[in-house]
């Protein structure tokens, strides 16, 4: 199962509810009817390089659902010396890569923290958690009001609350339309992490 | 949702799901070409990434490099840019010269420097590597000048890319896709072992490192390679490998004084030519406005003081190798785009331009004067002997010489003279004079009046260049200098007659960097300067010369040349062979003595060598204000102080050679217990460097401190101003409460209803002026004796003139932002003699005083009188202007019993039923309850 799944939710294709759509281009999703949610994942080019990064970059049309949220979820193996990381943005020049000058937040794990960024280069916010588990999971959700207006953004790590002080516009903007993955330090072979976005049952999983 | 809704959302899925796979399969096979085709690029460029990217390309990348070639452009091995090619350098596109950048080659460290200690290392890169990845590096304190503004910091990409922010890249570099750094747990995959980190630093001299040890050319860990950025002051740039290096310049076409922004104090000075040279360009020639004045009399000229150092030494900017003037030449090409490069025939900051000449543009192109340039082009170039220039014409290069004529006269008074344009021909010269007189070796005479040499028939010499679009010149000493002079240079001879002798003239420099005393006064580099000579002859059967220099790039060529650790020089027999060269302070040494020279001599046939070293020494001085200036704070390094202020003195290196001196002028002064201990460093005249010494400022700006830093032979005397009180600032009033004079009925504070008497007003003082600091001093009322308007019921008071009983003679330390006291002005109750139209003001002089150590003291109180007061003791007047007239304390009674406090600026008043009047604010309209 995907553990980042809240069984709560429910496809899209069963019809009950109206749900966010996710485009990815990247990754085959094949969200069957109402019968089946079943998600090929592909795996993350193992690393060929020595520095061991590897980034991939997925489109993203994102918009909120009709309780006005927008969220994802972050599962990874999670150590001192590893990063793993999503980035979301606007591709402005539509070159298909979320360059460093286009991102406009970040979150993720990265050698000991959990940390979230506005912007490449942005002020970090960092949070650590005393977890032992070695996989480890983060939730983002924001929540609006009726007229699309942020009032609440929740982050959830390891059953913490953290990055209480992010302001909501931080959380979501409609403007977005790419993702970045990185994982950095990491040894393909043994880890893996995911990422959910939105309530809806579409899962993108790398391993 | 109703079922045609959700089936129209199963077909758009299903259709974004198989355009997905589709998609997908397309990406990772363009990904998969992509990494193919980077890794042919930077095998098969690798030679243009290396000459012109000056980047990273290792050993593993570089067969197909260039060999290194020597041409009159080299500096050291670097390897030259195929001109040839037709196409612009690789290094700085068409956008990167439009935006003001350019290429300029440098004597300059060629190779990444040590990183100084305390060099921060980037954590997150050494525990799990990255390339692509985006960090901010913004040291506190640290900033360069930029377009008129401030960059306090810079965004790094771990993949060898510099930016100002994330979405703005300024920096013309290229971007080293290929660039990366190893987690640590993999550090042992290098080759030659070591670490691979990222690390950042600031200088001594307030330039920022960005240091990539070991980084992965390519992403691979069997070729690493070192990389660096140095980032100066003035926003130049400097991109360092471990066999290249590629030295930036902004070139902003309205600076014309080239401070590095564009401005308004930008000059105009430029004068149209009536020459005409090369693609329909125009010399301009620069007017000179200089006015060169004796060492002990400096007054500013209407030229830009700023540029031009008062005193008499040439104050090169930092980095500057070459001090030759330069000015902007309009290039304007019948058609274009096209390029055309500019090549001196030597050294220099301002390197060599390229212009990106477009049709119909003009372009302006800093060269210096007195150079020799090479103009190539792909397009065809008309030359024109121009009247001032020298042209010589070579295939399809043209070769011009730069020459600003000048010729120097003398007036006749007061040893002033006036440099002015008179003769034709390349600037270069030497000026000697002994005292009382002047003889200038191209042909002028003029006079100079050689005062303060104290030695009689003393000489010196004048060397006499261009910074910027000035003439300047610079004195040596008068040559009657004490002992610790430097060794005279050593010299070996060999048997065959062939010497070799190396030697610097003085033990080394001192300089001081570029400091501002506020935002709108700027002060360039301020150096001595030190002859730096070897020679050498051939001898019976001539010989081999080798050279060695460590560290020689802590001093900048001011003029002249110097060795090099380069290729030997053969020379022939009874050759002679000098090179002799003027240094100023660049960078200053880690400890003494550390600028070497060796040079070794050894004879063709006998194979007889012979070896002589010198060594010298560049020593900065730092001078930072201890108190903080309350409208000033920025400019910590002022040399601008409020008299009697604090400075730290420091030395780089510290050494107990270097000494701190001084002189105590103020002989009115007493030094007694309990004072602080004015014009001394640490309570002395004279202490050595070896720490961070205090030295406090005069307490009166008739005293010019007589400050130098002494290293054997070379002084240096910083420039220091002093500023004396000036006026008490109020910044506020209020109706004084807690007044034992008072009565209070009820709960108010006031005198009892009915009754005539003061309403006690109270102002808050500050001591001006706020540009600096009056911390070290003390500021008292000085007791007056001497009355003024009595009138009314107050000719009977006993209190008619402002003496110690009436509140005078407290000296207040001046504290925190010049703040000096809260002041109370009240008097008494006069219900019972008071009568309308009373006036009675009281002379109140503000002088300033030494402080104590600690606490404050009372006149005539348990410290004794201070010597330095108004009226009936000894000494001088230390008053505050305009004393006693400018400031009273009045108080008037009117017909209504209304009586009316005057002080600082402000008034309050109080009716006999408690109407109490602040300012015309009314505060109290009666007692009733």
């Amino acid at each position: 199962m995907f553990p980042s799944m809240n069984p709560m939710r429910r496809p899209l294709v069963v019809g009950i509810d109206y749900r966010v759509v996710v485009l990815v281009t990247l990754f085959a999703v094949l969200a069957l009817g109402a019968l089946a949610r079943t998600t090929a994942g592909v795996s993350l080019p193992v690393p060929t390089f020595a520095d061991t990064e590897v980034v991939t970059n997925m489109s993203l049309a994102v918009s909120l659902d009709t309780a006005g949220r927008f969220s994802f979820s972050l599962t990874c193996v999670a150590t001192p010396t590893n990063n793993v990381e999503v980035a979301f943005g606007k591709d402005a020049n539509g070159n298909g890569i979320l360059d460093v000058g286009e991102i406009e937040r970040m979150v993720g794990w990265d050698c000991g923290a959990w940390f979230t960024r506005g912007g490449a280069d942005g002020e970090c916010v960092t949070a650590e958690t005393n977890s032992a588990e070695e996989i480890r999971t983060l939730s983002w959700e924001l929540k609006t009001g009726l007229r699309g207006t942020p009032f609440r953004l929740s982050v959830m790590a390891d059953g913490m609350a953290i990055f209480s002080g992010l302001p909501l516009d931080a959380g979501y903007s409609p403007a977005w339309n790419m993702m970045r993955l990185a994982g950095r330090g990491i040894d393909a072979s043994q880890e893996n992490f995911s990422i959910t976005v939105s309530p809806d049952s579409t899962a993108i999983f790398m391993r | 949702m109703d079922i045609v809704h959700v089936y129209e959302r199963l077909v758009t899925v299903t259709l974004v799901s198989l355009l997905g796979v589709c998609a997908f399969l397309a990406t990772a096979k363009f990904i998969c070409c992509c990494m193919r085709t980077l890794s042919l690029l930077l095998r098969t460029r690798g030679a243009v990434f290396a000459v012109i990217m000056g980047v990273v390309t290792t050993t593993a990348i570089v067969a197909s490099v260039k060999p290194k070639t020597a041409s009159t452009n080299m500096v050291g091995s670097r390897v030259p840019r195929d001109r040839n090619a037709g196409n612009l350098p690789g290094l700085i596109t068409d956008d990167d010269i439009a935006n003001g950048w350019r290429e300029v080659e440098g004597e300059w460290s060629t190779a990444p420097v040590e990183m100084p200690s305390g060099a921060v290392t980037n954590e997150l890169l050494r525990r799990r590597g990255g390339c692509d990845w985006a960090f901010r590096v913004a040291p506190a304190g640290w900033s360069f000048q930029c377009r008129g503004g401030f960059i306090d910091g810079v965004t790094v990409l771990a993949r060898g890319e510099v930016r100002i922010d994330a979405r703005t890249p300024y920096f013309p570099v290229p971007i080293a896709e290929g660039v990366s750094l190893l987690p640590m747990s993999r550090w042992g995959q290098l080759p030659d072992g070591g670490v691979s980190v990222f690390s950042h630093a600031v200088t001594s001299y307030g330039s920022l490192l960005l240091d990539w040890r070991n980084a992965l050319v390519g992403r691979s860990a069997s070729n690493p390679a070192n990389l660096q950025l140095e980032l100066f002051g003035d926003g130049s740039f400097e991109w360092r490998t471990d066999d290249s290096s590629q030295l930036y310049a902004p070139v902003f076409p309205f600076d014309w004084d080239g401070d590095g922004l564009e401005n308004s104090v930008d000059p105009e000075p430029l004068v149209a030519g009536p020459d005409a040279h090369g693609t329909n360009a125009e010399w301009y020639n620069v007017v000179c406005s200089n006015v060169f004045e004796a060492a002990d009399a400096a007054a500013p000229s209407t030229a830009h003081e700023d540029m031009r150092p008062p005193g008499l030494d040439l104050a090169p900017r930092a980095a500057d190798v070459n001090t030759n003037a330069y000015y902007f030449v309009e290039v304007v090409a019948s058609r274009g785009p096209a390029p055309i490069y500019f090549t001196a025939d030597g050294a220099s900051r301002l390197g060599n331009p390229v212009v990106v000449a477009r049709a119909g543009e003009t372009n302006h192109v800093p060269l210096l004067i007195g150079a020799t340039y090479a103009v190539t082009s792909p397009v065809p170039i008309a030359v024109e002997a121009p009247l001032s220039a020298t042209v010589a014409t070579a295939g399809d290069e043209r070769n011009f010489t730069v020459a600003w004529p000048a010729g120097l006269a003398c007036s006749p008074q007061d040893g002033l003279f006036v440099p002015t344009v008179s003769e034709h021909g390349r600037l270069n010269g030497v000026f000697s004079w002994t005292c009382g007189c002047c003889l200038v070796v191209n042909g002028t005479t003029m006079r100079y009046a050689c005062s303060g040499c104290g030695c009689g028939g003393c000489s010196a010499v004048v060397n006499y260049g261009y910074e910027g679009y000035f003439l300047l010149l610079a004195v040596e000493g008068c040559g009657c200098s004490g002992g610790g002079a430097s060794a005279a240079a050593p010299r070996v001879d060999l048997n065959t007659g062939a010497y070799v002798t190396v030697g610097f003239d003085r033990k080394g420099v001192v300089f001081e960097d570029a400091y501002d005393n506020s935002p709108s006064n700027h002060v360039a580099r301020r150096s001595t300067r030190a002859v730096l000579t070897l020679k050498a002859n051939g001898g019976a059967n001539g010989g081999v010369l080798t050279m060695r220099t460590s560290r020689l790039s802590r001093l900048a060529l001011v003029e002249g040349e110097r060795p090099s650790s380069g290729p030997a020089v053969t020379l022939a027999p009874y050759q002679e062979y000098e090179l002799v060269s003027t240094n100023a302070g660049a960078l200053a040494s880690t400890h003494l003595g550390d600028i070497e020279v060796t040079a070794a001599l050894t004879d063709a046939s006998t194979q007889e060598a012979a070896q002589v070293h010198a060594s010298a020494s560049s020593v900065r001085l730092e001078m930072e204000a201890v108190f903080e200036a309350p409208e000033n704070t920025a400019c910590r390094h002022r040399h601008v102080y409020g008299v009697g202020e604090k400075v730290k003195f420091r030395t780089f290196p510290q050494s107990p050679e270097i000494m701190f001196t001084t002189r105590r002028l103020d002989t009115g002064l007493v030094v007694g217990s309990g004072l602080w201990d004015y014009e001394l460093f640490d309570g002395a005249e004279q202490i050595d460097a070896s720490a961070v010494r205090e030295y406090i400022c005069p307490i009166s700006a008739n005293y010019h401190p007589p400050v130098k830093v002494v290293l054997g032979d070379v002084e240096y005397e910083p420039l220091i101003s002093l500023v004396e009180p000036q006026d008490v600032v109020t910044t506020g009033a209020s109706w004084g409460e807690n007044n034992v004079d008072f009565f209070y009925e009820g709960n108010r504070r006031c005198w009892p209803s009915g009754t005539v008497g003061e309403a006690c007003l109270v102002t808050t003082n500050y001591i001006g002026p706020m540009h600096v600091s009056f911390q070290g001093i003390a500021v008292s009322e000085v007791p007056c004796e001497e009355e003024d308007v009595i009138t009314g019921c107050f000719t009977t008071s006993n209190r008619r003139t402002h003496t110690i009983e009436a509140g005078a003679g407290k000296a207040y330390v001046v504290k925190c932002g010049n703040f000096w006291i809260v002041d109370a002005a009240r008097s008494g109750n006069y219900a019972q003699s008071w009568m309308p139209d009373s006036t009675m003001i009281w002379k109140i002089p503000i002088g300033w005083h030494r402080r104590m150590k600690e606490g404050r003291y009372d006149w005539f109180g348990a410290y004794g009188v201070e010597h330095e007061t108004y009226t009936g003791y000894e000494s001088r007047e230390l008053l505050l202007p305009g004393s006693p007239n400018r400031y009273k304390q009045e108080r008037h009674i009117d017909e209504y019993g209304v009586f009316t406090t005057r002080k600082f600026g402000h008034w309050i008043s109080r009716s006999p039923s408690c109407r109490v009047v602040l300012d015309g604010t009314v505060l109290q309209e009666s007692h009733t309850p």
